[in-house]
């Protein structure tokens, strides 16, 4: 009699244990395993980050060193070369091999140069990755991100992202759904259509220099 | 059975007018399509379109062919990634462009030099709560421009989320505290809110060619038109005495500064033509605004 009821009630705990488990299984399904491009963006974006989070950033003597090895980590996720071809649009193919590489230089400079002197103004901004589209060949992925900011409001920050020489590499990012490839792209388009690569390319380096100027 | 007529007759009376409405909606939509060339560039191709349904077939009542269709941006890109490779970016009409970069100009010296010191001065004398409690009502005071405007684009339960949003700040707030800011909504509203200017993109109308305002910034010829419609739903237009209503209006749009000024640093700070991109971004944004 007593067995009975414990193997009753037991059946019944085995029963709804296993009910439980099924739910859990529904509500929490297996984690999908991120694309090797998340991953690779997750990757830098987590060591950037901590770059900016450790105490040799906030000290003044040793930022210079840090903020060398920002540029470095942004250097092998971005590809600047990328960025420049897009940039100079259809004209890129009438630039000799020199002007490319000055041109290239020059852009990776003003980039660099801009945005980590935004760096210094962070504080404690969240990003979530909230998806990922890719193109039908898988060569093209846009991995997209919100950032929380100090004051709550959220921004849509996508990166554009290409397998290249086997790494996944950025060639460009899009705030607010704007493009930045797009926007310096009809920026150049402009400038040469009534001057040589030349004078593009001075411009690009004085811009640099001058933002150079005003992060220090 | 009289009082059963009377029912009767007083449904299909209603169906009638919701019938004349319809009639009357589609045919100012394609007025204002069929005269009007968008200039919008599809940021990817255009995406396949699906069987035609069951229901809708070629006679239904259908948007103009040049007006925004509204799908989440998500559906926008799936296709392909855009390459950029070998098209020149496509941008908007600037024949203005020597009288425009004047007012260019003439507004970095006033933003740079005239109101970012201004601002300064003032953010030293005002707690942070307190502006941030100005910016609150100034957006409150504006409820009825998103309001209407969200009506006017036939996203009734946007128009339901702001009114809700309201009438919670109203009574919760007292104008000056954005309660409602975290709370979940039906459907997702974007925070910068409706204007004249998206109302009349989402009904297919193109920018027209590219402005610089004085002291306002960028716009377009349909966004300065948007800008005059706007006035009619900002409250402060109905204060009397004007000269009461003109001061408060200008002073709440100087508080709002604190985002503007920064945003604009930034988009000089990193631009090697600045006009260009000032002009780039306005018209990217607003083509986002006008979809979303």
């Amino acid at each position: 009699m007593l067995t009975a009821r414990y193997g009753r009630r037991a059946s019944c705990l085995l029963l709804s244990l296993a009910a439980l488990l099924c739910c859990l299984t529904v509500c929490f399904p297996r984690p999908v395993a991120a694309s090797p491009a998340r991953d690779t963006l997750e990757k830098y974006v987590t060591a950037i980050l901590d770059c900016i989070k450790a105490p040799a950033y906030a000290n003044a003597a040793t930022r210079p060193a840090q903020r060398e090895k920002i540029a470095g980590l942004v250097r092998q996720v971005f590809d600047f070369q990328e960025f420049a071809i897009r940039t100079a649009g259809p004209r890129w193919k009438t630039f000799t091999p020199d002007q490319q590489k000055r041109f290239t230089d020059a852009f990776a400079d003003l980039l660099l140069t801009t945005y980590i002197s935004k760096v210094d103004g962070y504080n404690g901004e969240q990003i979530a990755y909230t998806g990922e589209v890719a193109n039908k060949e898988q060569t093209r992925v846009e991995e997209r991100t919100i950032i929380t900011l100090g004051d709550g409001k959220k921004v849509p920050v996508a990166y554009r992202m290409m397998l290249k020489d086997g790494a996944w590499r950025c060639y460009d990012v899009l705030i607010e759904n704007v493009s930045l490839v797009k926007n310096y792209r009809t920026q150049f388009q402009d400038i040469l259509s009534n001057a040589a690569p030349d004078e593009l390319i001075s411009r690009v380096q004085a811009k640099a220099k001058e933002a150079a100027a005003n992060a220090r | 059975m009289p009082g059963k007529r009377v029912i009767f007759a007083g449904a299909a009376f209603a169906a009638l007018r919701r019938m004349l409405a319809c009639a009357v909606l589609c045919l100012l939509m394609a007025a204002t399509g069929a005269h009007a060339k968008p200039t919008y560039t599809r940021l990817s191709p255009e995406p396949a379109r699906q069987q035609p349904s069951s229901l809708y077939d070629a006679e239904s009542p259908a948007l103009p062919a040049g007006a925004v269709s509204v799908s989440s941006p998500d559906a926008e890109y799936s296709d392909s990634l855009d390459d950029y490779d070998e098209t020149p970016v496509e941008s908007i009409a600037d024949p203005l462009e020597p009288w425009n970069r004047f007012w260019f100009a003439f507004n970095d010296v006033f933003y740079l030099y005239v109101a970012d010191p201004v601002y300064s001065f003032y953010e030293t004398i005002t707690p942070v709560q307190f502006r941030r409690g100005m910016s609150n009502l100034y957006k409150h005071v504006l409820f009825p421009t998103r309001f209407v405007n969200n009506i006017l684009q036939l996203r009734l339960k946007e128009a339901g989320v702001e009114f809700g949003r309201f009438i919670i700040n109203t009574f919760v707030g007292f104008g000056v505290v954005d309660v409602a800011k975290h709370k979940k909504t039906l459907v997702p509203v974007d925070p910068s809110g409706e204007d004249f200017g998206q109302t009349l993109g989402r009904w297919g109308l193109g920018h027209g060619c590219y402005l610089v305002l004085p002291f306002l910034g960028p716009s377009s010829l349909r966004d300065g038109i948007g800008r005059v419609g706007d006035c009619f739903t900002d409250p402060m237009f109905y204060v009397y005495p004007w000269e009461l209503a003109t001061a408060s209006e200008l002073w709440l749009r100087f508080n709002t500064l604190d985002v503007l000024l920064p945003t604009y640093k930034s988009l000089k700070d990193a631009a090697v033509d600045p006009y260009i991109a000032t002009r780039e971004a306005y018209t990217a944004y607003r083509r986002q605004q006008v979809i979303r």
